[in-house]
């Protein structure tokens, strides 16, 4: 009897241990992974919100807290206000650019014309190729004097002077845009492409038999099929030239003055030219607020989109 | 039909000259890594060169720094491929087969890791690095390219995955075969063609970056190409142009090469998760 009792228990503690391994499993799957997000994210996030509250500095090493001196400084001088808008205001307008442009050459090439896959192959390695090697490559043709985009702009009598493209405020914006739109073309090509090929064909013929005009096609049938992996072509596209820093540290290194400084840019430099580290954090802090609102649109996208089990 | 053929042509030829100007300044790099010195700065630009010059790349190679550089890229980019794919592997197949507490809010946390300020992250973990002996290694370089590239290796894959019939594993578990011999037995041989794609874009990611390379390297022999070749050049883009371009189509090359011979994998990487199949 008490045998009989004690082999039950022992069963009943075995298969308990075996119910809790394997429920533990699928966290244990996740372990090396997040244990490398730990240490490279994580910690470095909750550390600099930390910082941000001190007067860290990459020479004196020490965390005194120094009653939200950093915020009060972003809210009242009008130079961080400038780095905001900077950011905001490139980013915006070359994803405009961007998807603008990635839906026109979608369109075009998903109407069926010869040779398809080799504009699509051509125009994929301008996004492929190194952030560092555009930057570059635009650094020559922005040139003031030798450069090709002055020149042609001159023979196509969209300008009368040569501009100084990366010297002048506005135009060093619009420099810093037209190389971020470019780059990203392809991507929105290459998901626009893709979301077009879903439209089905079934529902366009129909339609055409009821008599719909083309205009109608596209926008009844075709935007409403695309909308969803346009809009998270846009968040994807945004979120990335957000992170960039090294457009603006190579090409123009934030100026002239504070013109093209772009919040991370700015970040960057406050920590690592002037070493002021825990103001250069606090100014992260408020920059991660924004960049969490927009990841978590990206999340309601993807999990409304997605056939994925969530 | 005669107007529908007309407005294919009239289609294809709008097509090739948008393309045409978007490949222009790719055109323009090639052209000036091939310029000699004396036909580089003259007024108007000429369009053509009047005779190929390679010296820009034989100077390029003959540097050992060059060498050095390209090397440590291909180190760290290993490295990376390994950590990440490895650990995304595990990870994928978690997300992708179990049901669990909180797996959705991790799910969250992985996908918008990669969201956070880099410029922010970088601050701290140059510290970090700092008190702990990481900066100058590969190591150190591969960690923070890992963590970044991690969220879109586990998309992608956990996408793939999900595309497998589940009718395999079942059969599989009333056979008595374990789940991770179900992973390495059958998910993994049937979802190469995802782990592909996830390889390449981590490769490309690594490869491509500037600003950790940058900022957890202070030392020459641990530096990757983009900052390294940035770092060569500083101070001096307005003169080295035909060597500045020639590098960057160097850096390029390898990316531009595997793109042509894996093509489907990049379009297959890109749309994973994204676009419902």
């Amino acid at each position: 009897m008490m045998k009989t009792g004690q082999r039950t228990l022992h069963l009943q503690n075995s298969r308990r241990a075996l119910r809790l391994r394997s429920s533990l499993f699928p966290y244990l799957l996740l372990l090396p992974g997040f244990a490398i997000s730990g240490i490279v994210i994580v910690y470095p996030l909750l550390n600099g919100i930390y910082m941000g509250f001190t007067d860290f500095s990459l020479i004196n090493q020490t965390y005194t807290f120094n009653e939200l001196h950093n915020f009060v400084q972003i809210f009242t001088k009008p130079m961080y206000r400038l780095v905001f808008f900077n950011s905001i205001f490139i980013v915006f307008v070359s994803v405009f650019w961007q998807l603008f442009f990635g839906l026109v050459l979608a369109l075009l090439v998903d109407s069926k014309i010869p040779g398809e896959k080799i504009f699509r192959s051509t125009i994929f390695i301008i996004w492929i190729i190194p952030m560092m090697v555009v930057t570059l490559l635009f650094f020559v043709i922005f040139n003031t004097e030798y450069g090709i985009f002055n020149h042609l702009m001159n023979r196509l009598h969209l300008i009368s002077r040569n501009v100084a493209w990366l010297g002048e405020r506005w135009p060093a914006r619009i420099a810093l845009i037209i190389t971020y739109s470019w780059r990203g073309i392809p991507f929105f090509m290459v998901l626009l492409l893709a979301a077009l090929q879903t439209v089905p064909q079934e529902l366009v013929e129909a339609a055409r038999i009821d008599g719909a005009r083309d205009w109608h096609l596209f926008r009844f049938i075709t935007i409403p099929f695309i909308m969803p992996i346009a809009v998270l072509a846009c968040l994807l596209s945004s979120i990335a030239l957000f992170q960039d820093i090294t457009a603006t540290f190579i090409m123009t290194n934030g100026g002239p003055v504070y013109a093209t400084t772009t919040v991370g840019l700015f970040i960057y430099k406050e920590a690592f030219q002037n070493f002021q580290m825990g103001q250069a954090s606090a100014v992260g802090t408020i920059w991660l607020f924004f960049m969490v609102l927009l990841a978590f649109l990206y999340v309601k996208v993807v999990s409304r989109n997605t056939a994925s089990n969530w | 039909m005669n107007k529908k053929r007309q407005k294919t042509i009239l289609t294809f030829c709008l097509t090739l000259i948008i393309v045409a100007v978007l490949i222009f300044p790719i055109f323009w790099m090639v052209k000036i890594s091939l310029t000699p010195k004396a036909e580089l700065f003259t007024k108007p630009p000429r369009l053509t060169v009047s005779k190929l010059n390679y010296a820009s790349y034989l100077d390029i190679f003959t540097q050992q720094k060059f060498l050095r550089y390209y090397l440590n890229s291909i180190i760290v980019a290993g490295m990376t491929v390994l950590i990440c794919s490895l650990t995304s592997i595990f990870s994928a197949y978690s997300f992708s087969r179990f049901e669990y507490r909180g797996k959705r809010l991790l799910m969250i946390f992985s996908l918008t890791s990669q969201m956070f300020p880099a410029a922010l992250l970088i601050l701290t973990l140059y510290i970090f690095y700092q008190r702990n002996g990481l900066i100058n290694t590969y190591f150190g370089i591969a960690l923070a390219h890992s963590s970044f590239a991690l969220p879109l290796s586990i998309w992608i894959i956990k996408s793939y995955f999900d595309t497998i019939p589940r009718e395999l594993e079942d059969s599989a578990k009333i056979d008595g075969i374990g789940k991770m011999r179900t992973l390495s037995a059958i998910i993994i041989p049937l979802s190469t063609p995802g782990i592909i794609a996830a390889t390449i874009y981590i490769f490309i990611f690594s490869w491509n970056d500037f600003i950790f390379g940058l900022t957890l390297a202070t030392k020459d022999a641990y530096r990757i190409l983009a900052p390294g070749i940035t770092l060569t050049f500083l101070g001096q883009f307005e003169y080295l142009w035909s060597e500045m371009m020639a590098a960057s189509i160097l850096i390029s090359l390898p990316e531009v090469l595997a793109f042509l011979f894996l093509q489907k994998y990049f379009v297959k990487g890109l749309t994973a998760g994204a676009v419902k199949q």
